[in-house]
């Protein structure tokens, strides 16, 4: 039967405490999440299934969709990058699902759909949103940025997709011309009670009786919404137990991370989930999406992940709220006047067996391995006779850092840049770029680090990304 | 002589044949320098045209002398050798641009000194300028094209982390290490305040040092060279013409090079690379040592003008360079082994920290110091027995370098 294999979820590590935006009078309680300089939509997706496929072969990855109202690109897909960057085969379906906050669950149904019609074995659907609230909005102290993953696939599920329920429909409460970088909110006082309220009511109530179930045959009710109050509504009207049977929004301690929430709420819902679990999930955006879940026995050894609450857990205050403007690029910093290092298309293009899919080179000659692939071995001189070797998810350890003050470079989330040597267990050694390390006086040599994908120094108006280490969170 | 004893430099191939020796076969008969510093009234024509002319004088030629030119530069590719031409007027001749990074003054005159030892031409002009200044960087350049999984980063935040590994190699405390780093700078500027020509002729204190600002942890300021303009000249002829002529003069006694093959600025690195030490530094000091019979280079060279862009990069010098074995660079720093009165004087000058370091031209401004040691010119820092004479240049960064030594002795007369 068709169902979710294993999950997983990324939470950056930056939050933003409201009271600091309450100069406005629109800070309100809690934190959000934020993401880092050098982090957007397509890098969370990349970190939330790397989570998710924790110990799984990526070469068995049939396709992969992406849902997102971020993406960084309007035209350029970011699920052919995350696919790339992940070193899933050639041969797999890549689409974006955008344009809704629904979208997450949508992108569910359609992979699960496309299981049950056996075009795929194992489908990938990440959801990763990094939007922007205009500064000092309640868009902006309401939002979280974040991402969830969810595979796929009719063996080994740890949850059977018992049903899917959809209603779509023409409502705007929140919307973005794709001329502007900001989300814009229509009142709530017409927005709640005419759109999301009686809509999503309707459309769960109608689920439930699809399914053949009602309020008390449901262990946890996950659903979005657009804050904490709205939220908290609909599960006393439809007679759940607002403490036993519903899935904290985390409103308070993440925020509403848009199209990934429905997601990322079902992930934090799973990490808690027991076998024999009914769990009814709801996305709303433009309609509403109802998918119902039973949890199988093989949920417990599926909580290896760091997950949605795992992540909450790791995190850094940011200083001030010009910090979180940074963060977003939202104001102007003088660029250094370092020459400008432009790795063109064509390089970039080149180069992408090592620079996305983290490829070594390993001579076939005397076992030699070397990072970048290198085509004349500095040990036995063989030449072209390697082959190519994965670096990605072998341990790295910190052999040496550093910090640079002398690059300002907008992508980088605390200044200095960080800068290390890391050694991979397989043998590989490089120098790459550190990111969210903290106190540069805090690491030490030999200590464990992780990859993570992320973004370079913008090139004029193309994004570059490539890997970057970061001590384990 | 034998290369591993004490380095990690089991990585490099023994070669098949050694090479030949360049010893006592080419003088230099005349040098000029600018004044290093922030050069903002001087052009490149100014560097090449004050410091050649200098160097005319010198060596009692002109213009209708020079029958070949060597240029090293490396912050562009359009600095050729007809810049070099049009700034002086040479009419025709031949003129040659090399680079090899922060080795490229240096270049200029080993290729030079086999030009005048192959016989082709009498009298060669060798010269290295940088302008650098003008780029409005505070740092030193990475420049052209890299790759693309290399960072944009600078020359101090690849060298950090040398000081990072040497601490933890050789388990000194924190707070021990950046002390270490700090004498070697204040010894450096203690030099530099004696000489004219000098970007920072000022000296500092330990205090000064220890409490700069961060550049790249746990490099603060003073552990950093500046970014400096500046032009250095070498006349240069053979030793027999020298000799002829009794020209005041000095002799070129050894050439060593070593390029180093993995470019860390690409991101490339290998596992059995080890940043405390500096291979390519060792492999070209056997080189030149051996070209000029050199067994014990701490007793046989009287000073030495070595390539400290950063206070870690000296100190691993001392050791690559044989001047004591490994890890016991701090306790020589710590005994003043290296100061103008120990016993083997390093940077008499200032180094690059106190003189500047205009790239292309400061392997030549390192022989320019020797070349005034030799003949008794060095003013205040004045040595008694500057004995053989040791210019160090280090392109590259931790992983891979362009190392250059070049020795300079006694003239014949």
């Amino acid at each position: 039967m068709v169902g979710i294999c294993s999950y997983g979820a990324y939470v950056p590590l930056y939050r933003l405490a409201r009271e600091i935006m309450v100069l406005e009078g629109k800070g309100g309680a809690g934190e959000r999440s934020v993401a880092g300089a050098d982090e957007d939509a397509l890098t969370m997706a990349v970190d939330a299934i790397l989570d998710c496929t924790k110990g799984k072969d990526h070469a068995s990855i049939d396709g992969l969709l992406n849902a997102s109202t971020s993406a960084p690109f309007a035209e350029k897909q970011t699920a052919a990058a995350v696919a790339a960057a992940l070193d899933f085969g050639d041969n797999i379906v890549t689409a974006d699902i955008g344009n809704s906050l629904r979208a997450g669950l949508t992108a569910v149904r359609m992979a699960a759909d496309s299981v049950k019609a056996g075009s795929a074995k194992k489908m990938l659907v990440s959801a990763s949103d990094c939007r922007l609230g205009s500064p000092l909005s309640a868009a902006e102290s309401n939002s979280g940025d974040g991402a969830a993953a969810l595979l796929l696939g009719d063996k080994d599920v740890i949850a059977t997709i018992e049903g899917f329920y959809s209603f779509s429909t023409d409502f705007t409460d929140t919307w973005r011309p794709n001329t502007d970088r900001f989300v814009h909110v229509w009142n709530d006082r017409f927005t709640g009670p005419e759109g999301y309220t009686p809509m999503m009511q309707a459309a769960i109530t109608a689920a439930m009786k699809k399914f053949g179930v009602d309020a008390k045959g449901i262990s946890k009710l996950v659903y979005s919404g657009p804050d904490a109050r709205t939220h908290g509504g609909i599960a006393t009207a439809l007679k759940f137990d607002p403490k036993t049977q519903v899935q904290d929004g985390l409103f308070g301690i993440m925020g509403n991370t848009g199209t990934a929430h429905s997601l990322m709420l079902l992930v934090a819902a799973l990490e808690q989930a027991k076998p024999g679990d009914t769990i009814l999930v709801a996305a709303w955006g433009d309609g509403v999406d109802v998918m119902l879940l039973k949890v199988t026995d093989a949920i417990e050894k599926a909580k290896d992940k760091h997950g949605v609450l795992g992540y909450l857990k790791s995190k850094k205050m940011l200083p001030s709220y010009t910090k979180y403007l940074r963060l977003r690029h939202l104001f102007y910093m003088e660029p250094s006047r370092m020459t400008a290092i432009t790795p063109g298309l064509a390089q970039l293009w080149r180069e992408r067996d090592s620079m996305y899919k983290l490829h070594a080179s390993k001579c076939k000659q005397c076992n030699w391995i070397e990072f970048p692939i290198r085509r004349i071995c500095p040990k036995c001189y063989s030449k072209d006779n390697f082959e190519q070797v994965k670096l990605l998810g072998s341990q790295v350890k910190l052999y040496s850092f550093s910090t640079d003050t002398i690059p300002t470079i907008p992508e980088v989330t605390d200044p200095p840049q960080g800068r290390a040597i890391i050694d991979f267990e397989s043998g590989a050694r490089l120098e790459l770029e550190m990111t969210d390390f903290g106190n540069i006086e805090n690491l030490k040599v030999g200590q464990p680090m992780e990859m993570t994908f992320r973004r370079l120094e913008r090139q004029g108006d193309v994004a570059a990304y490539a890997w970057k280490c970061k001590p384990v969170r | 002589m034998s290369l591993p004893t004490l380095g990690s430099v089991s990585q490099c191939d023994k070669k098949e044949k050694e090479m030949g020796t360049i010893k006592d076969k080419v003088a230099i008969i005349g040098m000029g320098c600018t004044p290093f510093g922030d050069l903002w009234k001087m052009g490149v024509p100014d560097l090449i045209i004050n410091s050649a002319y200098e160097a005319y004088e010198d060596a009692k030629v002109g213009p209708k002398d020079i029958q070949a030119v060597f240029v090293g530069n490396v912050s562009s590719s359009m600095w050729t050798g007809a810049t070099v031409t049009e700034a002086l007027q040479l009419d025709k001749i031949p003129a040659t641009r090399l680079e090899n990074n922060c080795a490229s003054g240096a270049e200029a005159l080993r290729v030079g000194a086999f030009s005048i030892a192959a016989g082709m031409y009498d009298t060669v002009l060798c010269v290295g300028f940088e302008k650098l200044k003008d780029y409005g960087s505070g740092a030193l350049e990475m420049p052209g094209s890299m790759h693309p999984i290399s960072v944009v980063g600078s020359a101090p935040g690849s060298f950090a982390k040398s000081a990072v590994q040497y601490f933890e190699k050789y388990k000194i405390p924190f707070n021990t290490g950046k002390e270490i780093l700090a004498k070697i700078a204040v010894k450096n500027h203690a030099n530099g305040a004696l000489h004219p020509k000098a970007h920072f002729k000022r000296a500092i204190t330990l205090e000064t040092a220890m409490n700069a600002p961060m550049i790249a942890w746990p490099l603060g300021l003073f552990d950093c060279c500046p970014v400096t303009d500046g032009g250095a000249c070498a006349i240069i002829t053979s030793a027999e013409t020298a000799k002829a002529t009794k020209k005041p003069h000095v002799l070129i006694k050894g050439l060593g090079l070593s390029v180093g093959r993995i470019d860390p600025f690409k991101g490339k690195f290998r596992s059995d690379v080890d940043i405390t030490f500096w291979d390519e530094t060792w492999v070209a000091a056997q080189q030149a040592y051996q070209q000029a019979g050199i067994k014990d280079p701490r007793k046989e060279i009287g000073s030495a003008e070595v390539h400290d862009c950063f206070t870690i990069t000296e100190l691993i010098i001392y050791e690559s360079l044989g001047f004591c074995p490994r890890g016991k660079g701090p306790e020589e720093v710590a005994k003043d082994s290296f100061t103008l009165t120990g016993d083997l004087p390093v940077n008499t000058d200032g180094g690059l920290k106190s003189f500047g370091h205009p790239v292309g031209a400061s392997g030549l401004r390192m022989v320019y110091e020797l070349y005034n040691q030799q003949l008794g010119r060095a003013d205040k820092r004045q040595l008694k027995n500057p004995k053989i004479g040791l210019a160090h240049s280090q392109g590259g960064t931790p992983g891979m370098f362009q190392a250059s030594v070049t020795l300079i002795g006694p003239g014949a007369n």
